[in-house]
């Protein structure tokens, strides 16, 4: 580069180098450098950690439904999930999102009631209802719009509460 | 990967040519003004990425390709044509001690590694964590997905994916994707390995004044080797930048209020990393409310009222273009936040319990003792395999400095005590308020939040220890090679 050319290229009209300066450590510095030692240790710890805090709390797992998720769904790396679970402890909704949790099993999530619209082929669409009932009704809804939108719809019902469903091409 | 390192480059630099560009004063060598904006560029590049992306979304219903094409010709010729303007030749400086050179050498190792503990939990987890999954790839799917027609879809999604959160993370992601032509984490993986070495590096840079080279070589080490940013960094969350962006406030500002001879960046580019805080994570709000209530506060007790108000003019200036995208953002796409929604109803019952500050307090105690029992079911990650011993290294660096300094503080480490405490009280209080679960949320983000302020308490002790005196009587002499006074 020329400007590095240039930084040492006028030697002759550079001010003479001055002579080194005696820096010395303070006793904080030395502190410092004591400390560094565990937080070396501490970060070759952290590179390799394993358990995620929030999917092993009981709030964020329901083992038993994930487990046949992630069972019926092996081999599926990108889908959409819906979920009306509610936690009973705190009265709330689940987020859908946290099925996502599951190692390799979806790279996309997108929330009702955009989901249709947005369903591109080969991506799936996995539905996990606590009332079966409703589960039947979206499936329902499902048929539906694979009709109006001229698109082949495929459906696996793979419990009374889960189905995984799948959309054609585009027309 | 190869398609996002191009686009990596070009972003980043152009966030370094822009620093430069501010930081270039008359009389300042080429590579010297470079490496003082250097710390600067990822928050500059992605920040200015992810505004323009989402102002092209707002106003033209489309991603502005074709300003990045302008923008990329721009970064070509300014590269080409800066190295050749007249720098004067070198006024000479002090050569480095051994010692000084021996900690530099602990910095660029400690630096190295971290990247490299980054790159291996990247490998193990690359997809990210929860809240990534859940939020800013989330939002970034629909960003490069629906475009502008997020506008009309964000309404309609689960309020569980916080979709009023500001998009710094999300619409830089969107931008990597589109400009790249595919979608993949490598774009997450790039930004955030930015921010594991930016921030260090910001650390140093802004400390080297105030503390001197050798210590501000410690602390930026002590930031590199933070387990804290690996994790939350390899996850793909937001809070590493945003404490990125909260130092460049905290530091930024200091300077300005202290009487040393410290290396100041200029105004526009403090004002652009605050603006970059509330555009990253709904949480910078209240804290730059708190740097720039200090800074106002400090400021006008002994400065003239206009010269004071100039430099808020500067400050605004910077922040001009982020401001511009989170406003619009918060009044025309942005659903009501939900946890201020939730606090409102709740808020004289949950403070007026005090079991609620019992448990925060417990929380907040757990979080700085290093030494609790091994991995369990119910915290698999004691807090010293997340900290390291940060906290008890912020302990005694406050004891050993406020017993030091007699408590007769400087101004700008009033400022910056102000700033570590008001952001520390903040957090605490939020999490008395809080309207969910509060052991879920304390446990599962409370980490996470002191991430955010901890580079800037760190910071705040190294100066509280370092004494003018101590600098000026001691073997180091205060640095400062650019930037305007």
């Amino acid at each position: 580069m020329k400007a590095a050319s240039m930084e040492s290229a006028p030697s002759a009209t550079k001010a003479p180098v001055p002579p080194r300066r005696a820096a010395r450590l303070a006793p904080v510095d030395l502190v410092l450098i004591v400390f560094l030692l565990p937080a070396l240790v501490a970060l070759w710890q952290a590179r390799s950690f394993e358990v995620d805090t929030v999917v092993s709390s009981p709030v964020w797992w329901d083992g038993e439904g994930y487990r046949e998720l992630a069972r019926n769904a092996r081999g599926i790396d990108r889908a959409i999930f819906l979920s009306d679970r509610i936690d009973a402890s705190t009265n709330t909704r689940l987020h859908s999102i946290q099925y996502a949790i599951i190692p390799g099993i979806l790279d996309t999530e997108l929330d009702w009631p955009v989901v249709f619209r947005r369903l591109d082929a080969g991506e799936y669409l996995i539905c996990d209802f606590s009332d079966p009932k409703v589960l039947d009704q979206e499936i329902a809804k499902f048929r539906d719009w694979g009709i109006r939108e001229k698109r082949e719809v495929m459906v696996d019902r793979v419990s009374r509460n889960i189905a995984i469903m799948r959309a054609g091409e585009r027309p | 990967m190869s398609a996002f390192l191009v686009v990596q480059a070009l972003v980043l630099g152009g966030g370094l040519l822009i620093a430069a560009t501010a930081y270039a004063q008359p009389g300042a060598r080429f590579w010297v003004t470079l490496r003082a904006a250097l710390p600067f560029a990822p928050g500059l590049g992605f920040g200015l990425l992810s505004a323009l992306w989402f102002l092209g979304l707002d106003l033209a219903q489309s991603p502005p390709r074709g300003l990045f094409v302008l923008g990329s010709f721009f970064l070509v010729a300014g590269l080409a044509t800066l190295p050749k303007r007249e720098f004067p030749p070198d006024p000479g400086s002090p050569r480095a001690s051994g010692t000084a050179l021996a900690a530099r050498a602990i910095f660029f190792a400690t630096l190295l590694f971290g990247l490299w503990c980054f790159l291996d939990a990247v490998r193990a987890r690359p997809g990210g964590g929860f809240d990534s999954m859940a939020i800013w790839n989330y939002a970034a799917r629909f960003l490069a997905r629906a475009g502008a027609d997020y506008r009309g879809l964000i309404l309609e999604l689960d309020p569980a994916h916080h979709m009023d959160y500001p998009l710094l993370m999300s619409a830089t992601t969107a931008a990597f994707w589109t400009l790249a032509g595919q979608e993949g984490h490598g774009a997450q993986h790039l930004i955030q390995a930015s921010f594991v070495v930016g921030l260090p590096l910001l650390m140093r840079r802004l400390l080297r004044g105030f503390v001197g080279t050798i210590r501000a070589d410690l602390g930026g080490a002590l930031v590199a080797t933070l387990p804290q940013v690996l994790i939350w960094s390899s996850r793909q969350y937001a809070d590493l930048a945003l404490a990125y962006f909260i130092l460049a406030g905290a530091g930024g500002l200091a300077s300005r209020l202290s009487a040393r001879a410290v290396e100041r960046p200029p105004l526009l580019l403090t004002g652009f990393m605050l603006a970059a805080a509330i555009w990253t994570k709904n949480e910078g709000q209240p804290l730059v409310i708190i740097l720039l209530l200090g800074f106002i506060l400090l400021r006008f007790r002994d400065g003239p009222a206009l010269r004071v108000g100039k430099e808020l003019v500067r400050l605004f200036l910077g922040a001009l273009p982020i401001l511009a995208a989170f406003v619009l953002f918060k009044l025309g796409w942005a659903p009501r936040n939900d946890l201020m929604a939730g606090i409102e109803g709740k808020f004289a019952e949950s403070i007026s319990r005090p079991d609620r500050w019992h448990k925060v307090a417990e929380a907040f105690g757990a979080e700085a003792w290093p030494f609790t029992p091994g991995p369990s079911a119910e915290d698999p990650w004691p807090s010293f395999r997340r900290w390291g011993g940060f906290w008890p290294l912020i302990g005694i660096l406050a004891t050993v400095g406020l017993a030091y300094r007699r408590l007769r503080l400087e101004r700008h480490e009033i400022f910056l005590w102000l700033v570590s405490f008001g952001g520390a009280a903040g957090w605490f209080m939020v999490y008395v308020l809080t309207p969910n679960d509060q052991d879920w949320h304390l446990a599962t983000s409370l980490n996470r939040l002191l991430l955010q302020i901890a580079p800037t308490i760190l910071f705040t002790m190294l100066v509280t220890v370092s004494p003018r005196r101590e600098l000026e009587a001691g073997a180091e002499a205060p640095v400062q090679e650019v930037g305007p006074t």
